[in-house]
């Protein structure tokens, strides 16, 4: 006996709960807040009821811009900037695969695609340390 | 103990017991009362099979009565089908006697059910308001009618709640669903409800009675 | 074991976690709390902070699976990472150190924060003989009235510390209570399961050192966020119950399509917890997806609410056994009635004596 499709069954019922309209408003002032003022705004999409049928017409919507950018921080992520730029999707998941969180950014550049400062001077330590065995290394040859 | 464990666990048990107990001591005796001598010869031989056929007939209003109690009828008939489908035959309630008798058997769809006990919910309501509204009925009747409508409206009303996830938390409804047959088991035997049992002995008497006397009811 | 002194920043550097995955862990916490997500700064704000509360878990009657739970020994995660970071300062089954200096550690622990530390406490408290649970000599009943007294918070993790747990089921031969009935002037949060998931535990615990609050509960002190929603009614199972697909048994064709597990006994419909949603094991799996139903423990009194495998719908003690006794001393004592009846019926159709000798007369 093969398993029912469920996702099959659940799409074809599902009807849009109206907010997509809603959030795509919300886009729009945040977006002309933005360029306006410099303001960046997130949006997160687990706060708001929607099928996931509606989800998908949502970032249909907003279409797909020159960015894609896939990141390996405890698990994938990824930052999409959409065909708006300065509104970018950004997902979580964790090392497992599991979604934990999705986001519209509205803003230059998402917080995860930036390099942090913590990061950066435990990286320049971790070079220092690095280059000494290299140095190493050369005289050994 | 929470409430669920309370209606599902000690009240339904202790509940059941008084249930069988009262209906079974009612039964006894007055199978083993002593009944009326009879003083007169058989105008009809067989008086038996006029007992029997009163007891089908009465199922049915008689024909010169019909057009007054039609409406009595055909909603007292109406709701006590829909009283035995939901109680036997959905599926849950099945899973219930088979945990008390061991066994299951086939169960109705869950959208029957739900509209025949939603139709029987509305049914007795409308009497209940009938009995309290029509002059004549509400002279004739006595608390045990008002009771026994509303004891018996509760488990539907309750049941139709719980499985629509409307009102209190479902624990919650669950358990009233528990609590409301609870009450109505221990109403039962002491009750005009008692006449599941009594309207068919009953009925083949007065059949016997009648057909001796050369009447056919 | 004061670890106030090492900052989170070069804990998660040594093991090799970076900022960036520590921020995106700030953003799904908030998400996970319900909260804005420009929050999510304040939060990783906040567990950065030299200065945050220390927390000390008392363990009592348990059986340390809370902890594993949320420290997942042979895994790591970063919510263990961030429960250390935030200055355990006494955990018996962590700890370096071991007896008296243990305890001392922690009684100094408590000195420095008086009013000001979370008290985590996982198992369920005896109030029968103390001997039945002691530590370094002292009841656990002491231990948590010392404890508590200059606490600012007490989280209760776990079933066992929150309603009494496996301990409490009947007959509760050590006399254990929950610990809501031992304190009752300070504000505690139940955080029950058994064990609870690891994700709601740490949330918990971020949601207070970034506000200095906890989370809003509801009636049973479980908060709200995560225990809001009963599993019925996110189990992906769920079209099979609407549709009346059940599994009869565990291994039959509806059990491998997946069905309903109803039957078998699942306390999905009335037992509120997050399972259904975030899963376990970073959301590998739960226990209906397993093929078992859900046993109901993050409720008070799940050992006792009858068996695991009897449905919702049947009586937990009416049983055949009880009925055909009920039964037959029904019958007994309807032929009493009935034979008591015929002889007064008898008596009074017996024809009167007075009217006897009237007749004659």
């Amino acid at each position: 006996m093969s398993r029912p499709d469920l996702n099959a069954v659940l799409r074809q019922r599902a009807r849009g709960t109206g907010n997509m309209v809603l959030v795509l408003h919300e886009v729009a002032h945040a977006l002309e807040a933005l360029a306006a003022r410099g303001e960046a705004r997130v949006i997160d999409l687990s706060s708001l009821p929607m099928t996931a049928p509606e989800l998908d017409r949502l970032t249909d919507w907003l279409g797909r811009g020159e960015v894609i950018a896939q990141i390996e921080a405890e698990g994938r992520s990824e930052a999409m900037e959409t065909a708006y730029p300065g509104v970018w999707l950004v997902t979580h998941r964790d090392r497992d695969d599991m979604l934990r969180g999705r986001y519209i950014e509205i803003t230059p550049l998402p917080e995860i695609l930036r390099s942090q400062p913590a990061d950066i001077a435990a990286a320049g330590r971790r070079m220092a340390r690095a280059l000494t065995h290299f140095s190493d290394l050369e005289e050994a040859s | 103990m929470s409430l669920l464990d309370f209606a599902r666990g000690p009240a339904l048990e202790w509940a059941a017991v008084v249930f069988m107990v009262g209906m079974l001591w009612r039964i006894g005796g007055l199978t083993l009362m002593l009944r009326n001598k009879v003083l007169s010869k058989d105008r009809t031989p067989e008086p038996w099979k006029g007992g029997l056929r009163t007891m089908f007939t009465r199922f049915s209003p008689a024909p010169v009565f019909r057009r007054k109690v039609a409406f009595q009828y055909i909603a007292g008939w109406v709701w006590h089908l829909g009283f035995v489908l939901v109680v036997f035959f959905f599926q849950l309630h099945i899973q219930f006697f088979k945990g008390i008798v061991g066994f299951g058997w086939p169960a109705l769809p869950n959208g029957m059910i739900v509209a025949m006990g939603a139709v029987s919910l509305a049914v007795l309501i409308t009497l209940l308001i009938r009995r309290m509204l029509n002059p004549v009925l509400r002279m004739i009747s006595s608390f045990d009618d008002y009771a026994s409508t509303v004891i018996t409206a509760l488990p539907f009303a309750t049941g139709l709640m719980a499985f629509a996830h409307i009102g209190l938390a479902y624990e919650t409804m669950l358990a009233l669903h528990f609590l409301s047959v609870a009450l109505l088991l221990v109403w039962f035997p002491f009750s005009k409800l008692f006449h599941v049992f009594t309207v068919l002995p009953s009925r083949y008497a007065l059949g016997v009675k009648f057909w001796r006397k050369g009447v056919k009811v | 074991m004061i670890r106030r002194q090492q900052p989170l920043s070069e804990r998660l550097e040594a093991r090799g976690i970076s900022r960036r995955s520590f921020l995106k862990f700030c953003t799904t916490t908030a998400s996970l709390l319900a909260l804005s997500p420009a929050l999510a700064p304040r939060i990783a704000e906040a567990l950065e902070s030299p200065r945050r509360p220390s927390v000390i878990w008392l363990s009592f009657q348990e059986c340390t699976g809370c902890s594993e739970s949320i420290l997942r020994a042979g895994a790591p995660s970063i919510e263990s990472l961030i429960f250390e970071a935030i200055s355990l300062d006494y955990h018996e089954t962590l700890q370096a150190a071991a007896g008296h200096q243990a305890e001392a550690a922690r009684e100094q622990a408590m000195a420095e924060n008086a009013g000001g530390y979370i008290l985590v406490v996982d198992g369920s408290v005896p109030l029968g003989n103390a001997g039945f649970s002691t530590v370094a000599g002292q009841s656990n009943l002491d231990t948590l009235k010392a404890a508590a007294a200059g606490a600012a918070a007490i989280i209760c993790m776990g079933t066992c510390s929150a309603f009494g747990g496996i301990p409490y089921a009947n007959p509760n031969p050590t006399g254990a209570v929950p610990v809501s009935e031992i304190i009752t002037d300070k504000p505690i949060v139940n955080v029950p399961g058994c064990p609870p998931i690891p994700a709601v535990m740490t949330s918990v615990i971020a949601h207070y050192i970034t506000f200095g609050t906890l989370p809003e509960l509801d009636h049973l002190g479980r908060p709200k966020v995560f225990y809001g929603q009963n599993i019925h009614d996110r189990c992906y199972r769920r079209p099979f119950y609407e549709r009346g697909q059940f599994a009869e048994t565990f291994d039959d064709e509806g059990a491998k399509a997946g069905w309903c597990l109803y039957k078998l006994g699942c306390k999905g419909p009335t037992t509120y917890n997050a399972c259904a949603v975030l899963k376990w094991n970073d959301g590998t799996s739960f226990p209906i997806e397993a093929g078992h139903g859900c046993l109901g423990c993050s409720e008070p009194n799940f050992w006792d609410g009858g068996s695991f495998y009897k449905p919702l719908s049947q009586g937990t003690e009416i049983g055949g056994k009880t009925l055909i006794a009920a039964g037959v001393a029904g019958i007994a004592g309807g032929v009493a009635a009935g034979v008591a009846n015929r002889a007064k019926q008898k008596t009074l159709r017996a024809p009167k004596p007075e009217a006897k000798k009237e007749d004659k007369a």
